[in-house]
């Protein structure tokens, strides 16, 4: 098993994975500002003015951290945002499930579409171990 | 000559915060030029409080429009949340699933001026039904008011309900 985890192979199909997930993640929001504003509002974790930069930065770090983890340009870098990024994600998640908010979580779809739950919780904290073993396990950058 | 090309930890926080950087002057940008594009800081006026101020009503106004007849009730709850129990004769339109059932809901309940539409979902915490409200405004309905309380206020004050309890 620890070898097809640490088989270059494999660590190339996360790569492409995490770097996919992440790009697909940004696009909506990207398109729709005022729309994941208003889901990162719903969170009620940051404070109000801190909101819209928030919201308008976010998709593109997870634009480029994704393209970057494609291309193969800064992969650790890359991977360090992402685990990052997710571990904020798993944190606001089970902020919001501890409170009981019945929100939408903005993740692929700034239309509603998913809740924040158990579920959600889960996937990112699975993606979250998937970036935090390539960081571990990447050498470097591909070029 | 063949260094292994393993970078340093420092190396990795330069890279990730060149990322951060890039995204956030990519961010910025994008958001000068685009025609959609929001205020870097939104105005201390949000989208609940402006709820607020137009178009909500009360736990005691729902109440009364209940009694006298004049409010038709839309849970903006998911179906799952709808069957376990709602307000009495309330009409179950989860916000999610808005488009492929508003063509139904317009045959359920048609916009009118006698009736209000109320609008309701878990209680304080939720924001379905603000949402539904909107996309209910936008499909053409005039006279659309949300209950904030929802549910939860509904219950407490021991107001008619219906499904199993």
């Amino acid at each position: 098993m620890k070898r097809f985890l640490e088989h270059p192979f494999f660590l190339i199909l996360l790569r492409f994975f995490l770097g996919l997930v992440f790009i697909f993640a940004s696009w909506d929001k990207i398109l729709h500002p005022a729309q994941f504003a208003q889901a990162v509002y719903n969170y009620k974790i940051l404070p109000g003015p801190a909101v819209n930069l928030f919201a308008l930065i976010l998709p593109w770090i997870e634009l480029i951290a994704g393209l970057f983890m494609i291309l193969g340009i800064y992969i650790r870098g890359s991977a360090l945002v992402i685990a990052f990024l997710l571990f904020v994600f798993v944190i606001a998640a089970v902020i919001s499930v501890s409170r009981n908010l019945d929100i939408s979580c903005g993740c692929f779809d700034t239309a509603g579409g998913r809740k924040v739950g158990v579920k959600l919780i889960m996937e990112d904290s699975a993606l979250l171990l998937a970036s935090i073993w390539m960081l571990i396990k990447e050498k470097g950058s591909r070029r | 000559m063949n260094t292994p090309t393993v970078s340093s930890p420092l190396k990795i926080v330069y890279q990730s915060l060149a990322i951060v950087i890039l995204a956030g002057l990519l961010g910025i940008s994008s958001n000068l030029i685009r025609r959609d594009s929001i205020p870097f800081i939104p105005p201390k006026t949000d989208f609940v409080k402006e709820e607020k101020k137009s178009n909500t009503i009360t736990l005691a106004e729902a109440k009364e429009r209940f009694d006298n007849g004049t409010g038709f009730f839309v849970d903006a709850r998911s179906g799952e949340d709808f069957q376990k129990g709602h307000i009495l004769n309330a009409y179950s339109l989860p916000e999610e699933v808005f488009n492929e059932r508003i063509d139904e809901a317009k045959i359920a309940f048609p916009d009118s001026e006698e009736f209000a539409i109320i609008v309701y979902c878990g209680g304080e915490e939720c924001d379905a039904s603000t949402k539904l409200a909107e996309q209910l405004r936008q499909s053409g309905y005039t006279n659309v008011m949300v209950f904030f309380g929802g549910w939860d206020e509904w219950v407490k004050a021991g107001y008619p309900v219906e499904g199993p309890s």
